[in-house]
């Protein structure tokens, strides 16, 4: 009996090895020998840190909304407690950069939610059932992919009106198109192989074979376009936002910061120089994160 | 080549016809009556009634897109709910700045991203090979909004060389150029060289150089030629980029473009006008993405052959 269960775990044991060479594995090993995209990484996840503990070492209250009338435009350096300054209300600049990181990470990440799960199911339905849901599909496809992508996210701005929430669905709805696209071609060169005859002979339902075994193999390049969408949804935020149709004033928000900061460029530049390298930041970490994915995805592509 | 060109704008057709229902479906969605917008709160329910039937909103949705589209094609795209003028006069006025904008940012994008992409390739993992794909990192990753303030800093208020806003003259258009300009130089650079460096290992380079073909011959000859595709591609795809670029860019230097009117429109909740500039927009992305198929399919002969052969194709057939 003991014999017969050891001879189970060795046997479990020798899967799980055999598991372990699975594709995120080898993609991890090639991605951990890339120093930039690890950098890129490590970058993302320490700013990641930093945003969502924000609450620990600051009061949002009384730190990014309260005003401070008497503590107005205070240079970085000028005042013990402010390191990168007050603004014209007197509040300080970095933990205003700080929560505006929470948001533009919060919309970055839960937009590529909302385009990742319905491009998915687009791409993933068009490529698997082919010819006329595929064609009808992708045709509705090229016609939103004729609209420049800020301008799909500012027309369903004004259609929703601004807020979070509708931010977020407007953006992921504008990035659904391009999205559903990579699905699409992505499943499509794994539909042919002998694995998915085999589920469909087995007698695999259609969803399980989609999202059981397509999918998954199919994440590669659907992970990098998510990674620069990420980076992209970032640096929109913040474009709706300058523009006065996302997030507005007093929410300290990158793009909403700096469009506040236009109009004291003159005479208080400094203040447009955090939100902005803030945000070079997490889009570097990023598109380095993305590219080295991208690599190590396909090596041959390297060079 | 002509039916190649009549049928790919046969196939905008109905793009068109999508984007502008898409457009008129959503705006639908939008909170707020019009009546009350051009009335204004104080009128009676009746004339609120009247206005409606007057302007035909009781009607379905798809009726009125039918009408709309009429209308349209007529040259006629409604009245402004804030002005009152006609919504097309009002986009005439404004469009060439943004298209002017985003033509020369596209040039620009061209001729700096394209043969630096080119360099960067040949001389891979050199310094400079790294310092342009560093640049192009940092040009990627930066709001265009937030370069151009940079811009401004820099050039308008610290040197003094540069209008910070305004149209008044051609200097007025140096900043935002290189504003809208810096992502697609960069995109531009970055696709560039890599469908460079996957070119220039194929068998037929290796061939063009045993031959004892001169190295510029072998480079701008042989694989530029055929990493063109992808590269003219992003072209059309970032002068889309660079018109809704703009659009935010106009904002930081005042330009009274089609991007100010469109986002003023979205605010006063301007219904017509917000549909009629979206769909200038759309359609003038889609037009010039077309352009620049053509131009491809009128340089590469292997598109030509391509065509050439569907069509005798037909008929022996």
């Amino acid at each position: 009996m003991t014999a017969e269960n050891a001879q189970k775990i060795s046997v479990e044991n020798r899967l799980r090895q055999y598991k372990k060479k699975s594709q995120m594995r080898t993609i991890w090993n090639r991605l951990k020998k890339n120093r930039l995209a690890i950098f890129g990484l490590a970058l993302f996840l320490v700013m990641l840190a930093v945003v969502s503990t924000a609450d620990i070492y600051y009061n949002y209250e009384q730190d990014a909304i309260a005003q401070h009338l008497s503590l107005r435009f205070k240079g970085p350096g000028q005042t013990a407690g402010h390191p990168l300054g007050t603004d014209q209300y007197g509040r300080d600049v970095l933990a205003r950069v700080i929560y505006g990181g929470r948001i533009s990470m919060f919309v970055g990440l839960a937009t590529i939610c909302v385009s990742l799960s319905l491009g998915s199911l687009i791409g993933a339905t068009a490529a698997y059932y082919g010819g006329k849901v595929d064609n009808i599909l992708m045709r509705i496809m090229d016609v939103f992919l004729a609209i420049p992508n800020i301008l799909m996210a500012i027309t369903l701005v004004a259609a929703f009106g601004t807020s979070l929430l509708n931010l977020i669905l407007a953006m992921g709805l504008a990035g659904t198109p391009k999205m559903s696209r990579i699905v699409r071609s992505s499943v499509l060169s794994i539909i042919g192989t002998d694995y998915i005859e085999a589920a469909r002979a087995y007698g695999t339902s259609d969803m399980r074979i989609i999202f059981r075994h397509i999918l998954p193999n199919a994440m590669g390049p659907i992970l990098v376009q998510a990674t620069q969408t990420v980076a992209r949804s970032v640096i929109t935020v913040s474009s709706l936002s300058f523009i006065g149709l996302g997030i507005s004033e007093p929410t300290p928000e990158w793009g909403a910061m700096l469009s506040a900061a236009k109009s004291q460029l003159r005479y208080h530049p400094y203040l447009a120089i955090s939100p902005g390298i803030a945000i070079v930041m997490v889009v570097v970490s990023l598109t380095l994160l993305g590219d080295g994915l991208r690599d190590a995805m396909d090596p041959r592509l390297k060079n | 080549m002509s039916r190649y060109i009549f049928r790919r704008l046969l196939m905008l057709v109905p793009v068109v016809l999508g984007v502008a229902l898409f457009i008129f479906a959503v705006m639908d969605f939008t909170p707020g009556d019009p009546a009350v917008m051009i009335l204004g709160e104080g009128a009676t329910e009746a004339e609120y009634a009247a206005l409606h039937v007057k302007l035909g909103l009781n009607d379905p949705l798809l009726v009125r897109y039918a009408r709309y589209i009429w209308n349209a094609l007529h040259g006629d795209f409604g009245v402004s709910y804030r002005t009152g003028l006609p919504v097309f006069q009002e986009i005439a006025s404004r469009l060439p700045y943004t298209f002017v904008l985003a033509v020369v940012s596209t040039i620009i994008a061209v001729t700096i991203g394209l043969p630096v992409g080119v360099f960067s390739a040949v001389k891979q993992y050199s310094l400079s090979d790294n310092f342009a794909l560093g640049c192009a990192l940092l040009l990627t990753s930066m709001p265009t909004f937030w370069l151009a303030m940079m811009l401004v800093l820099g050039f308008s208020m610290k040197m003094r060389w540069l209008p910070a806003m305004g149209v008044a003259g051609w200097k007025n258009f140096v900043l935002p150029a290189i504003a809208t300009a810096s992502s697609s130089t960069a995109s531009l650079l970055r696709m560039t060289r890599s469908t460079m460096l996957e070119v220039i290992r194929q068998d037929y380079i290796r061939t063009a150089r045993a031959k004892g073909a001169k190295e510029s011959r072998v480079i701008f000859d042989h694989a530029l030629r055929n990493a063109l595709l992808p590269v003219v591609t992003l072209i059309g795809v970032n002068f889309g980029v660079a018109l809704g670029g703009t659009i935010v860019i106009e904002q930081v230097f005042a330009i009274p473009g089609l991007g100010q009117l469109m986002v003023n429109a979205i605010r006063t909740k301007d219904t017509p006008m917000v549909i009629a500039s979206l769909l200038f927009t759309a359609v003038i992305a889609s037009l010039i993405n077309l352009l620049v198929d053509i131009l491809y399919a009128y340089i590469d002969p292997r598109l030509r052959a391509k065509f050439t052969v569907a069509k005798r194709r037909k008929v022996s057939a």
